[in-house]
């Protein structure tokens, strides 16, 4: 972008950057291949409840700490009360990737009161 | 002096970017693409990187206004449209709420790199195309035209620029799968046809000083084809659509692919050549 020998200073701070830039990638991704870590995708779920909402609200964070993005994941929730099932919620997400946290909410409308505890009853992903 | 060095310097780098993201525009907002680059292992991400450089620097040196540029040169070019690229990508994915402070650094890093690269070549293209032509010194600086090498670079640019929008969508594998070899074969007949209206046509044209030279007109119509099909299935690979896949599909889809790839390796390098 510029002539040799009459570089300026936009040219050098642009060009240095980019090194800088390529450097780190290159280095991580070369790390990511020597490393090869082929621990498949793995999620955790934690919930909590939204004491501000009218009916049952939960906040439903699911983070993959595996090595590999799970695909499609599909998380079956029971709501129970008074050892009762009193409700069921399903949570979908396309994509969570490797380290990474997804952020969802679940709401049983028809529950006013605190229910005794949520549990998920089945959980399933893929790996694309 | 100095001051006027670094306006023209940001000059020609806002070219760049116009040109960067008019070409990508349709790839970062592409579902997809945000899913490659998070899916893609580390390999695939560098393979693109390197891929993308390879171009840049071929581009640069059969392209770029300036003959006298040096291996060194090149290579400093390339590496600030790079930089210009992820940072303009950064920033964009940033924009459009792609990355976030929830994700991880190999979420964010998978989606900047793959988007960027195409964000690069369009800033190459941009910076060389978009601007006028400096008055002095002009015809020392225009390049040789013509050599197959240029005629090479000039195709996988361009077949990559038009290619990459619809590379990554679900449609090339649909249609893949829809389509009879009585399709497939029109298509391959279609792109031959297309390249060879194009390029004879521009070139009968435009070449005042040259005669209609029906074997180099063929010699072009082969180089953009056998590109566009490179790569088709370069994108396709780098898009997830080779592996698990039988050959009859992959084959099906290089070729459905191949029909913009080869509208790009043609009449696109007449638009992104000089």
């Amino acid at each position: 972008m510029g002539n040799k020998n009459e570089r300026n200073i936009l040219e050098n701070i642009t060009f240095y950057s980019g090194i800088v830039i390529l450097i780190i990638l290159l280095i991580y991704l070369g790390f990511g291949i020597v490393k090869n870590d082929n621990k498949p995708p793995e999620l955790t779920v934690s919930i909590s409840e939204d004491p501000n909402s009218a009916g049952t609200k939960y906040k439903i964070e699911v983070e993959n700490v595996g090595e590999k993005t799970a695909e499609a994941a599909i998380i079956n929730f029971e709501l129970y009360d008074n050892g009762k099932v009193a409700g069921k919620a399903e949570l979908q997400i396309g994509y969570v990737p490797q380290h990474s946290k997804e952020i969802g909410f679940i709401v049983f409308p028809g529950q006013q009161t605190p229910a005794d505890s949520i549990v998920i009853n089945s959980m399933s992903y893929i790996q694309p | 002096m100095g001051k006027s060095k670094v306006h023209q310097t940001a000059k020609e780098y806002s070219r760049g970017i116009i040109g960067g993201l008019l070409f990508s525009l349709p790839l970062l907002y592409t579902m997809e693409v945000w899913w490659t680059g998070f899916i893609a292992f580390p390999e695939k991400l560098m393979g693109c990187i390197v891929f993308t450089f390879l171009i840049l620097l071929g581009y640069n040196k059969h392209v770029g206004v300036r003959e006298d540029q040096s291996t060194a040169d090149l290579f400093r070019e390339s590496v600030e449209e790079i930089g210009l690229a992820f940072v303009v990508t950064f920033l964009f994915l940033l924009l459009i709420n792609k990355i976030g402070l929830t994700m991880s650094f190999r979420e964010i890093a998978g989606k900047v790199i793959l988007e960027s690269m195409i964000v690069a070549i369009g800033i190459s293209v941009g910076t060389e195309q978009l601007g006028q032509e400096d008055k002095v010194g002009n015809e020392k600086k225009k390049k040789k035209e013509g050599s197959t090498t240029q005629m090479l670079v000039l195709a996988l640019c361009g077949a990559v620029l038009v290619s990459s929008s619809v590379a990554p969508t679900e449609e090339i594998l649909i249609i893949a799968i829809a389509s009879t070899p009585v399709h497939l074969l029109l298509m391959v007949l279609l792109s031959l046809l297309l390249c060879t209206m194009i390029l004879g046509y521009i070139d009968f044209k435009n070449t005042s000083h040259e005669e209609a030279d029906l074997k180099r007109t063929w010699n072009l119509v082969v180089i953009s084809y056998l590109s566009a099909l490179l790569v088709s299935f370069i994108m396709l690979w780098f898009f997830d659509r080779i592996e698990g896949y039988g050959p009859g599909i992959i084959v099906a889809q290089v070729i459905v692919l191949g029909v913009p790839a080869a509208l790009g390796a043609s009449a696109g390098r007449l638009i992104i050549g000089r």
